[in-house]
């Protein structure tokens, strides 16, 4: 039998906690989307923000090598840089079918790496996806790459809060000390230069996840259906490779099943010779990023140029 | 931690073989013939705990050792993934038939009661290890819904869900990534890293049995109580009486007991001291950093009595009582050290580091820091207002249902808010 007192507890409780959802989700979800923060948050104008007729996609190597300042110099389009570090391809996957609901970029530059398609963790890959979960009711394409989590997002996702856990923080520093640390998505790092000898890249035993592969033939299917031009790279790093590249399959896969050509900058002598290029083995400083990108400017100035 | 359907197998035994020999052990007249069903059991339960946890722990040091001589052991290893709650239901299992032996129990007949009592979903995996003589029973009692029972059980949960989402897991991800790479990190990071492991392992392991019990609760079933705020101790023996209290008074009353306890000489007291606390090192896993943390409680425990510091008696709160707190804090930190490292030679770095290498600590993720001390602020808030005062100042024991209300759908909104989804399973599952 419930008694009075329970009977209140328990009803107050659930409007308790109805009410802080719904309040609290309405006070993060006006903060996290305001003007300050889409201004200082490369992420939020990736995912809802963006206009720009060239993209660049990828991880920390294409937040770090490819200045939108410079593509924009030489092919007179608007650009920006929506990678994320750390991310995969179904990270980017999800940002490209968020940008198509609003719109069609002209153009789209890929940043290839390994974590696009060999074999990691898979826990690890999808955990990642959870700083999309403020877009979650934004956009379909994001929906789906949260649902990768796991089914149960879609009961964690009836909370309006839950889609901003653990961006309290952010939220606050976003609004009350913002921090801009990028031009245009882009991140150069100015004060490191790579004094190392060159190392010697591991044996090539990539095994390819038959999963992200899919995800990465997807993502070109859709750039191809929908007449973006799409340009896919793998920007150079400051390590010998010796026992073939890891990218070899794919790059013969990606030519095969889409006549794409990967402009692969792996063995570039420019930069293989030129540590101060480099902040560490994987990243280009500013310095290596202003000649690399001007590098990729001239190809896609190319391609414009002769369209297919 | 892990679970495959054929592990089910290895739980029905267990159950089978404890239930069976529990029945012969009661019907048998002769003392030999009760001895050997005993034995029969023991032998059969602690075979598959040993083939399982610890057969490789074994197998390897008795690679080693001989090595060290130019011996070849060429006995290869079994590598047998350890079944999830195996140490638990074991445990639980052989204090039934061990309680049937020494009469103080009888012997349940029906084996569906009994699997149940071996197999009670919400304490299976992780404790608390439950008595039969307290448990058993309450499956036979019908049981309705009751609403003082539903609400402290939905509230006994959602504040093992807000320590073990908001503190432990958010706290694990400073002292996994410090602990797993210790070479890379000063003695500073380190000792934060062990102060935060001790909040993070407490919280975890406490987080999971107020779940536990408070499902059970909501469910009409009473488990004992796990946890009872143990870092306020103020001894050695005082932290094990708050600390994993159903594991530490099965090793009282089936080994220490049965040892001779403390009615024996004062050199043979000791040593049975020291013994159960190396068992229950040995029990956490098969590793010689478990031996170690468990001889260090040991070495803890003997020294204190040896200085009749266990005896001391403190009423309310003082300086001195403040002080003692802190050296026993202290102690039992240093022990996690060996706790928490993968290997002892990892623990020894860690001491020596804490002691010689300091610099400007590692900080890693800001929000980890900011989240997890907010977490621990409020877990500081409540266990200081029930250590140190009467429960009518304490709002977590509000008795108006509005404001235990509010209380409870704001922690429901910080796990939600600053909870960590993504986190690992519970530490205690992997024993």
């Amino acid at each position: 039998m419930l008694n009075r007192k329970n009977i209140m507890f328990l009803l107050f409780l659930v409007v308790f906690v109805i009410l802080f959802d719904i309040i609290m989700g309405m006070v993060f979800r006006s903060l996290y989307f305001s003007e300050k923060s889409m201004q200082n948050d490369p992420l939020i104008h990736a995912v809802v923000g963006t206009d720009e007729e060239i993209l660049v996609f990828g991880s920390s190597r294409a937040v770090h090598h490819y200045d939108p300042g410079i593509l924009e110099d030489s092919l007179g389009k608007s650009c920006y840089n929506v990678g994320s570090g750390g991310q995969n391809i179904y990270y980017h996957l999800a940002i490209l079918e968020a940008t198509l609901e609003r719109y069609v970029p002209d153009i789209a530059i890929l940043e290839l790496m390994t974590i696009d398609f060999e074999v990691t963790p898979a826990q690890w890959e999808t955990e990642k996806l959870g700083v999309l979960l403020p877009f979650y009711h934004n956009s379909a394409g994001v929906k789906r790459a949260i649902l990768r989590r796991g089914s149960s997002e879609k009961v964690k996702n009836l909370s309006s809060v839950y889609s901003f856990n653990s961006l309290l923080y952010t939220i606050f520093r976003n609004n009350v000390f913002p921090f801009n640390n990028h031009i245009k998505g882009y991140i150069p790092i100015d004060d490191r230069e790579w004094k190392n000898e060159i190392g010697n890249a591991q044996d090539d035993d990539t095994k390819i996840d038959s999963s992200k592969m899919n995800t990465l033939f997807e993502f070109i299917q859709i750039c191809q259906s929908k007449k973006i031009q799409l340009h896919i790279f793998i920007s150079p790093h400051f390590i010998k490779t010796q026992g073939g590249s890891k990218y070899k399959d794919i790059i013969k896969n990606i030519k095969y099943k889409f006549g794409l050509e990967v402009n692969n900058f792996e063995n570039h002598q420019t930069f293989l010779k030129d540590s101060k290029l480099f902040a560490d083995p994987l990243h280009l400083n500013s310095k290596g990023a202003k000649e690399y990108s001007a590098i990729v400017s001239r190809i896609l100035k190319e391609s414009v140029k002769k369209p297919e | 931690m892990n679970w495959k359907p054929v592990y089910a197998i290895l739980m029905f035994l267990s159950t089978f073989v404890t239930w069976l020999c529990g029945i012969l052990v009661d019907n048998s007249e002769s003392n030999l013939r009760r001895k050997v069903f005993l034995i029969i059991s023991l032998v059969i339960n602690f075979g598959i705990l040993f083939l399982y946890k610890y057969y490789d722990f074994l197998n390897n040091s008795v690679y080693e050792a001989l090595e060290f001589f130019d011996i070849r052991w060429p006995v290869p290893n079994l590598d047998l993934l350890l079944p999830v709650g195996i140490s638990f239901y074991t445990f639980q299992a052989v204090g039934y038939t061990i309680d049937v032996y020494r009469k103080e129990l009888k012997a349940e007949k029906h084996l569906g009661i009994y699997a149940l009592f071996v197999s009670f979903f919400p304490q299976l995996v992780a404790g608390p290890i439950e008595r039969a003589s307290n448990l058993l029973p309450q499956f036979k009692r019908e049981h309705f819904l009751e609403s003082d029972r539903l609400v402290s059980g939905i509230k006994q949960m959602i504040w093992g869900f807000f320590m073990k989402v908001v503190i432990a897991d958010r706290l694990a991800l400073f002292v996994n990534a410090v602990y797993s790479n210790v070479n890379e990190h000063n003695g500073s990071t380190i000792l934060i890293a062990t102060f935060l492991f001790a909040f993070q392992i407490y919280c975890d392991f406490a987080g999971y049995s107020n779940i536990a019990i408070g499902s059970a609760r909501i469910m009409g079933f009473d488990l004992m109580t796990n946890f009872n705020r143990p870092y306020f101790s103020v001894n050695i023996s005082e932290f094990w009486h708050r600390w994993h209290i159903s594991l530490s008074t099965w090793f009282r009353d089936y080994v220490y007991i049965p040892l001779g306890g403390n009615r024996v000489s004062e050199r043979r007291g000791y040593f049975n001291i020291f013994l159960t606390f190396v068992i229950s090192g040995i029990w956490h896993g098969a590793n010689w950093t478990f031996f170690i943390w468990g001889s260090l409680h040991g070495l803890y425990n003997i020294i204190q009595k040896y200085f009749r510091m266990d005896k001391i008696q403190f009423s309310g709160f003082s300086g001195q009582k403040a002080l003692f707190i802190l050296v026993n804090f202290t102690l039992v930190l240093l022990a996690w050290v060996f706790f928490r490292a993968n290997t002892t030679g990892d623990a020894f770095m860690v001491l020596s580091k804490i002691f010689t290498s300091h610099g400007i600590p590692f900080v890693g993720s800001i929000t980890t820091f900011v989240y997890g001390i907010f977490g621990l602020i409020i877990l500081f808030f409540r266990e200081i207002s029930e250590e140190f005062f009467p429960p009518k100042l304490n709002i977590f024991e509000s008795e108006n249902p509005v404001v235990s209300a509010l209380l409870n759908a704001a922690l429901i909104f910080l796990i939600i808010a600053i909870g960590v989804f993504d986190g690992g399973q519970f530490i205690y599952f992997q024993f």
